[in-house]
Formats: structure tokens, C-alpha cells, sequence
């Protein structure tokens, strides 16, 4: 992740973001500039993993599904996020499919994350998250092998549950999801 | 570095770990680390000097009442830990120990994260200090330039703020202490290279 100097200067703004080039992901945080390179193996497959489990059990139509998407550009006021993976009550965005663009708050989101990247995931988009009151959020690390997940409380982020290893996990709002941790990390 | 011992490791195993590595024992695993690198090291001293000034020696008209420690041996059950830092309020803990074990759960801790040990101060130390009550954590990745406060409200940690880069930090439970992150790390490289997108 690398940070605009020019953003010290003038505040970016979505025409700086067009510009990114394309082999970057860029996103846009009060402000400011955030490029990423596209996701190392290890990143896709902890945030593949996630994304096969969770659409087999939710990936249908009708009051219990869920739009699950990968990367997804959202656009949440001024700022543009792209979460590693995204999740919509397909109750709350029936047509989501239909959309150009994303202005609807996700219910869930999904940030992989390494100890390098730590500076965007926790300290620009998880609070971003809370100000947008995303209810759900999980943080995968897979190179040290570990997921939080947290629900956000009274607009903060409280810690429900730390898993490590190669547990079996069942966590909001995916509960009845068996989530195996050892394929997140490729095993 | 976790050396799993045959069955469960004890306090006993933990003694004989070399002098030069701190060592930690949760649920009967023992994990081993060399000494904080300076960076780590850096900031837990000046944090250490910037809390412990006011509020362990009543220094600049603080209003002391707290005991605040360097790497104490911190004992939580059968469970061993040493925090970065950690503090407790003197109504709570009236004595330092004489010997090195402090078996009075602290009211705050600071851990310094590096790279190898993310898992273990977020997956295991974090939970373990939640279940024995520690009121406060501070989360603080010299690297990355962040510090994350942290509450427990109803057994569960709550990110209640994070701070990075130069900002002034203001925390509870210390917050008549204004700690200037740009003058603890400043001295050092920023974090990560500057790239401006192609225009």
C-alpha cells in the first residue's frame, strides 16, 4: 500500500482515483489516495476460500440469500473502498446485480490482510467501516494464520470472536457456515 | 516461536528457556521470542516515560496512583505473560512483588506488535487478557506507525480509537498525557514508500 504524497497537499478526489493505472487497486479514504498492488497468492486464496464457502450456503435467491462479491468497488460517500469480499442482505439490495455502481452500505465485509498492510485494513477502513455502519467485519491474516471477527456496537468495533490455526469456525452473520481456517491458508 | 513440548508445558519449562528470549506460556504452550527489536523497544520506552511520568511518579504535577512497568512476568492462572508494557492502579496492587511473578491482573497493557508475533498478541494474548478482565490495551505497531486503543465492555475488547502516523495520542485511562507519535518514531524511515499514480 503505498500513500499520495499529493494527498498532504490537496485532498484527492475521484478524478485522482481514475488515474490510478490498472494493475492497481485504488481506493480513496477521507481524502486520501491508497493504491495496492492485485493480491498475492496466499491473500487469494484465504479471500477464494472465504468467498466458496460463503456462497455455497448463501449464494441463492429469496429472504436468506446474500450477494457475496469479490472486490467490489463501493462507493460510500465521497470515499471508494474495495473490501476483499463484500456481503448484501439480498433482502435489502434485490437488485444489486442491476447496479453500476455500489452506493449501498454493505452488511458484511471481509479484509485480508498481512502485518504490511495493517495501516489501510485497520486504521483507514476498518473506521471508515464503523462510520458507515457496516454491521460485520472479519480480518483474515493468512500469513499468520488468523481470523477476527467483530460486530459493531454502538458505533465501535467489538471483538466477538480470534481464531488461529486450522479451527473450525462459525462466525456472524454466517453462522451456520462450517468454516474450515486450514483452507483459508491453502491446506 | 512456539516450542510444543511433549503434553502440556509448565512454569518449570519456561524457567529453563535461555536467559536471552522472553518467554510466555498459554495454555500449556511454551513460546519463546528473542528481545524487541529496537523500533519495538523505542516505543515502549517512550511510552513508558510519557505515562509513567505523570501517573507512576506523580511527575509535572501527575497524578500518580498507577504502578507502571517494563516487561513485567505477568501471571494469569497457570497462564505466563509478558506485556511491553503494563500498568496498575496502586488500590489494586498496594506492593510491587518481591520476586519477579505479578499475580495482580493489570488494569492496562501495551503490546508492541512485530511482524512474527501479530497472531500471538491478537489471537492469543488479547483473548487471554479479555478473560481475566485487563480494562485496557493498547495495540501499538512501530512499523506501521498506528496505535489502537482498545476497552473491555462486557468481556469483549471494543476499538474505542486508533491513532497513526503524527498524531497526538490521548488515551484512556491516561488521558491527561499527550503523547506525540511524530517525536517517538519520527527518527526512523516512514513506513512505506511514496507513489504517486500515474497522471
Amino acid at each position: 500500500m503505498d500513500r499520495m504524497t499529493a494527498g498532504a497537499r490537496a485532498r484527492a478526489t475521484y478524478e485522482d482515483l481514475l488515474q490510478v493505472p490498472d494493475h492497481l487497486i485504488a481506493e480513496l479514504i477521507d481524502g486520501e489516495l491508497f493504491t495496492s498492488p492485485r493480491p498475492r497468492p496466499r491473500h487469494a486464496v484465504a479471500a477464494g476460500a472465504v468467498h466458496d464457502a460463503l456462497r455455497r450456503q448463501y449464494g441463492h435467491g429469496g429472504p436468506t440469500g446474500w450477494w457475496i462479491l469479490f472486490e467490489p468497488d463501493v462507493h460510500l460517500g465521497d470515499d471508494v473502498v474495495v473490501p476483499d469480499l463484500a456481503a448484501w442482505r439480498r433482502e435489502r439490495v434485490p437488485d444489486l446485480v442491476e447496479l453500476d455502481t455500489i452506493t449501498v452500505v454493505p452488511d458484511w465485509i471481509c479484509e485480508v490482510t498481512s502485518p504490511r498492510t495493517g495501516r489501510l485494513d485497520r486504521i483507514a477502513k476498518m473506521p471508515l467501516y464503523a462510520r458507515h455502519a457496516v454491521r460485520f467485519a472479519w480480518i483474515v491474516d493468512p500469513e499468520q494464520r488468523f481470523l477476527e471477527v467483530f460486530r459493531l456496537d454502538a458505533g465501535r468495533w467489538v471483538t466477538i470472536g480470534t481464531y488461529s490455526g486450522e479451527q473450525r469456525v462459525h462466525a456472524e452473520p454466517f453462522d451456520e457456515v462450517e468454516l474450515n481456517l486450514a483452507e483459508l491458508w491453502g491446506k | 516461536m512456539k516450542a510444543r513440548a511433549r503434553g502440556r508445558a509448565t512454569y518449570a519449562d519456561l524457567l529453563r528457556a535461555p536467559e536471552n528470549l522472553v518467554a510466555e506460556l498459554v495454555d500449556g504452550e511454551l513460546y519463546t521470542w528473542p528481545r524487541p527489536a529496537g523500533p519495538h523497544n523505542r516505543f515502549a520506552s517512550a511510552v513508558g516515560m510519557d505515562v509513567g511520568t505523570p501517573y507512576d511518579r506523580g511527575g509535572g504535577g501527575g497524578p500518580g496512583g498507577w504502578w507502571i512497568v517494563f516487561e513485567p512476568e505477568v501471571h494469569l492462572a497457570d497462564d505466563v505473560v509478558v506485556p511491553d508494557l503494563a500498568g496498575w492502579r496502586r488500590e489494586r496492587m498496594p506492593q510491587i512483588p518481591r520476586d519477579h511473578r505479578y499475580t495482580v491482573v493489570p488494569d492496562w497493557i501495551c503490546e508492541v506488535l512485530s511482524p512474527s508475533t501479530g497472531r500471538f498478541d491478537r489471537a492469543t494474548k488479547l483473548p487471554l487478557y479479555a478473560a481475566h478482565g485487563v480494562r485496557y490495551a493498547w495495540l501499538a505497531d512501530p512499523l506501521e506507525r498506528t496505535v489502537e486503543i482498545l476497552r473491555l465492555e462486557n468481556g469483549r475488547w471494543s476499538i474505542v480509537h486508533v491513532f497513526s502516523g503524527n498524531d497526538i495520542l490521548v488515551a484512556e485511562p491516561f488521558e491527561l498525557v499527550e503523547i506525540d507519535l511524530a517525536s517517538i518514531w519520527g527518527d526512523e524511515p516512514p513506513p512505506a514508500p511514496v507513489q504517486s499514480p500515474a497522471s
